[in-house]
């Protein structure tokens, strides 16, 4: 849930990155620490097991300015992928502002993505969110390499909602400060408060 | 109908502002924080602001695994509720939840260098008490004026109502090329 901190006119909001298993949800945040300059970031955490895969998740703070007179400070989350870290996941979304979806655009991890999805319809209605309120943007990410399922495909099988959608090379930066931005501002303009 | 979880900053400055907080925890870093981490008081120099955000979503992460991990305790769940320890004879973090008739906050002490950590876990619970007391009779009070007055703050209005591609911009100014 975002916290709206009026005494010190402050905006805090969670996003988590939720996808398949090496689909490049660790890449997304790596790439946005890497290319922000050090007043704007903290350090990014990573709870991961031996090999570099997200053991519980990876975490990045980000002050973005003010808007409004309200600074902005966003959290950016990622879920492990993994089929089985489905426990750490419902964990994470708790208190979820704004859900990134980063599906791997490869031809046989289509299987994945859908399941991956399923999962997150389901551990949101655990959490009492509804997947068709709650902001999300899709990233149709690797659409560099040769395999790649075309974006009408991935549109047509993952985003049943009309949402919005990115295509990118996470890899390369391509996409994922377009995928940011556009989650960012559906989690602004969906912040309740008024003002006092 | 306002929401009173966006009063709980208000009321936590004030708390602190008007308690002594014991010398010995004082010495150390400690975090009052929600449950999804983010921090609403730090005593901390430890780092700068963005760092405790680390440490705010770090406690968080490690309460909310441990409570989920505690329901294969094979027993009802106590009636005295948990606390969570990771140390040494010395050094360690200790959290504490707050029971607040809102939100569900936490109290996290990092701590190091000390001889008697039982004496600081101790003080750490009675803050969190008196923190609990204090947020709650804050509310009942607001409650109480609040009828008198029926001066209702409209809190389900949208806070940005419409954002333009400009402002966007500008919040993302801070990207390297």
């Amino acid at each position: 849930m975002s916290f709206v901190n009026y005494v010190n006119k402050e905006v805090n909001c969670k996003i988590v990155y939720y996808g398949p298993g090496l689909g490049g949800k660790t890449t997304n945040i790596q790439y946005v620490y890497q290319k922000t300059s050090g007043d704007n970031k903290g350090n990014i955490i990573s709870l991961n097991t031996e090999n570099e895969r997200t053991l519980f998740f990876d975490f990045l703070p980000l002050d973005l300015g003010e808007i409004r007179g309200f600074k902005t400070r966003f959290h950016l989350y990622t879920v492990p992928g993994q089929v089985f870290y489905e426990a750490s996941r419902k964990l994470i979304l708790r208190g979820v502002d704004g859900v990134v979806f980063v599906a791997d655009s490869q031809v046989e991890r289509m299987e994945a993505n859908l399941e991956s999805l399923k999962s997150l319809e389901k551990n949101l209605v655990d959490q009492g969110y509804d997947i068709t309120k709650i902001p999300m943007v899709m990233q149709w990410n690797k659409r560099d390499l040769p395999n790649a399922t075309s974006v009408k495909d991935l549109h047509d099988a993952l985003n049943k909602w009309g949402i919005p959608e990115f295509e990118a090379v996470a890899m390369k930066g391509t996409g994922v400060f377009d995928t940011l931005k556009m989650i960012s501002k559906l989690v602004l303009m969906n912040l309740k408060g008024g003002l006092e | 109908m306002i929401n009173n979880s966006s009063k709980i900053p208000k009321y936590v400055q004030a708390f602190f502002e008007s308690c002594e907080i014991d010398e010995k925890i004082s010495r150390f870093s400690f975090f009052m924080i929600r449950s999804d981490g983010v921090v609403l008081y730090h005593n901390s120099n430890l780092a700068n602001s963005l760092s405790k955000s680390s440490i705010g979503a770090l406690l968080s992460g490690v309460w909310q695994a441990s409570k989920a991990l505690s329901q294969f305790i094979p027993k009802e769940e106590s009636k005295e509720g948990y606390r969570l320890s990771f140390d040494t004879s010395s050094q360690g973090i200790y959290i504490v939840p707050i029971s607040t008739e809102i939100d569900e906050l936490y109290l996290g002490l990092i701590y190091h260098d000390e001889v008697n950590p039982g004496f600081i876990k101790n003080k750490m619970r009675e803050m969190a008490s008196s923190f609990a007391e204090f947020l709650n009779q804050e509310l009942k009070d607001h409650k109480a004026k609040q009828e008198l007055t029926n001066n209702v703050f409209d809190k389900n209005d949208y806070l940005f109502a419409d954002i333009s591609d400009a402002e966007m911009d500008r919040l993302f100014a801070f990207i390297k090329n």
